[in-house]
């Protein structure tokens, strides 16, 4: 059988090791057959649609979300834009003068981080008027800044905290929703060098909902229920 | 919202590879039913399924930087990462004797419900896709589609396949090179 003929069944990967290795050495000098099995690609590319959709339950996007958040840091951290940082250590600098002009800049950036949120998102409402919940800290930690930023239909909100003390690789922040005596996660916190972060929160109710939003010290990967001392929080 | 403001499946990907989770969130409305029905329809188990579902979104976090759109579609991406993880599952149940059970689903779906973050346009173009893929395969002999079936589904080779169908080696050959080439031209410009 010429390897033109075995293309289709290549695509859908149902050859066996050794008919497989000589389609793929043919297809390295052959344009013509190139293009062929990229017609039987887009093929097997389109089967997947005549399954029937489901939707999977609640939880397993909560999961998902759970398994990328240890990463979360390793990304998040060294991608703050210079400009950030620069503005980070100015304030920290000069925190006394500029302690409102900071907290100011902390609700831009949590604003500015719902609106991109927003446009991932085009379902999210317009109009109505952005809610911010400004987190207290624990008094051991007066220089630690917190805004929570909920866009107008209650269904995404940013979390920009500043002066967080760095946690030990051991440890990790972690964002707590709590509503009447059930508290679910709202993820990982990750901060830099600074103590500076950001976070999107997800829930599976609208965030309005909510009574309290906390933060705490927890051990790295984060806990099931809170179980460290509480750093911030602050209701609606 | 207008059509302009919604973000591609690749402006996604690109957001996913810098770390923006509301990216991957967004995608995961897009697609998790697709992934989900794939690996239900596959596995025929709802357990396998939600755990292969995570498994695709959280390798399209982690490799989301080796994405290429010029090797076909970000929907196409995912469908194959969930085709491959079901037969992996499968392999390791030892499931195989049961190749003999898998079809094609022709039944007509209703409206799909849809999830927070997704979007009626996108949805629609997929709802159309889906008809187009459903009507090009209804259109093959039967035997066709049980042999496309094994191969897609179960991930068998054409000898297994002529084993479990109890037909000789050719003419598993021929009902898969039949089936490939009538879906290409039924399906052409759709992919």
């Amino acid at each position: 059988m010429h390897v033109s003929e075995q293309l289709a069944a290549y695509a859908l990967g149902c050859l066996d090791e050794t008919e497989a290795a000589q389609v793929a050495e043919h297809l390295a000098s052959c344009d013509q057959c190139q293009a062929e099995l990229q017609g039987y690609l887009e093929v097997t590319g389109c089967l997947a649609l005549a399954a029937r959709q489901a939707t999977p339950e609640a939880w397993v996007k909560r999961r998902v979300i759970q398994r990328i958040e240890p990463t979360l840091r390793a990304r998040v951290a060294p991608a703050q834009p210079a400009w950030r940082v620069a503005l980070a250590g100015l304030f920290r600098r000069t925190a006394p003068a500029w302690g409102m002009a900071a907290l100011a800049l902390i609700v831009v950036l949590g604003v500015g981080n719902v609106w991109l949120w927003r446009q991932a998102h085009p379902k999210a409402s317009g109009g109505a008027e952005m809610m911010v919940v400004a987190m207290v800290p624990v008094a051991t930690l007066p220089t630690v800044q917190g805004r929570l930023v909920i866009s107008s239909d209650g269904e995404y909100g940013s979390l920009v905290v500043e002066n967080l003390p760095v946690p030990d690789e051991a440890h990790v922040y972690q964002v707590w929703l709590t509503e009447g005596s059930e508290q679910i996660s709202g993820g990982l916190l990750a901060v830099n060098d600074h103590g500076y972060g950001v976070l999107e929160i997800l829930a599976p109710e609208p965030l309005m909902s909510y009574g309290t939003f906390s933060v705490t010290l927890e051990p790295a990967g984060g806990s099931a229920q809170p179980t460290g001392a509480v750093v911030l929080e602050g209701s609606p | 919202m207008t059509s302009q403001q919604i973000l591609s499946d690749e402006s996604l990907m690109a957001q996913i590879a810098r770390g923006q989770q509301a990216a991957l969130s967004e995608l995961y409305d897009r697609y998790s039913r697709l992934v989900f029905g794939l690996a239900q329809h596959a596995t025929g188990d709802p357990g396998s399924a939600e755990e292969i579902t995570q498994d695709v979104f959280v390798r399209a976090w982690e490799r989301a930087g080796q994405y290429r759109p010029e090797q076909g579609t970000v929907r196409t991406w995912l469908a194959s990462i969930a085709r491959h993880r079901s037969i992996d599952q499968l392999r390791r149940q030892g499931a195989r004797a049961e190749a003999q059970s898998v079809s094609w689903d022709e039944a007509e779906e209703g409206p799909s419900s849809m999830v927070a973050g997704s979007n009626t346009q996108l949805e629609a173009e997929l709802a159309m896709l889906r008809s187009e893929v459903r009507a090009a395969i209804a259109q093959l002999p039967e035997e066709q589609k049980q042999a496309l079936a094994l191969a897609y589904f179960r991930g068998h080779t054409q000898d297994e396949i002529a084993v479990a169908l109890g037909v000789p080696l050719g003419t598993v050959k021929t009902r898969i090179r039949l089936a490939m080439d009538k879906l290409r031209v039924a399906l052409a410009d759709q992919a």
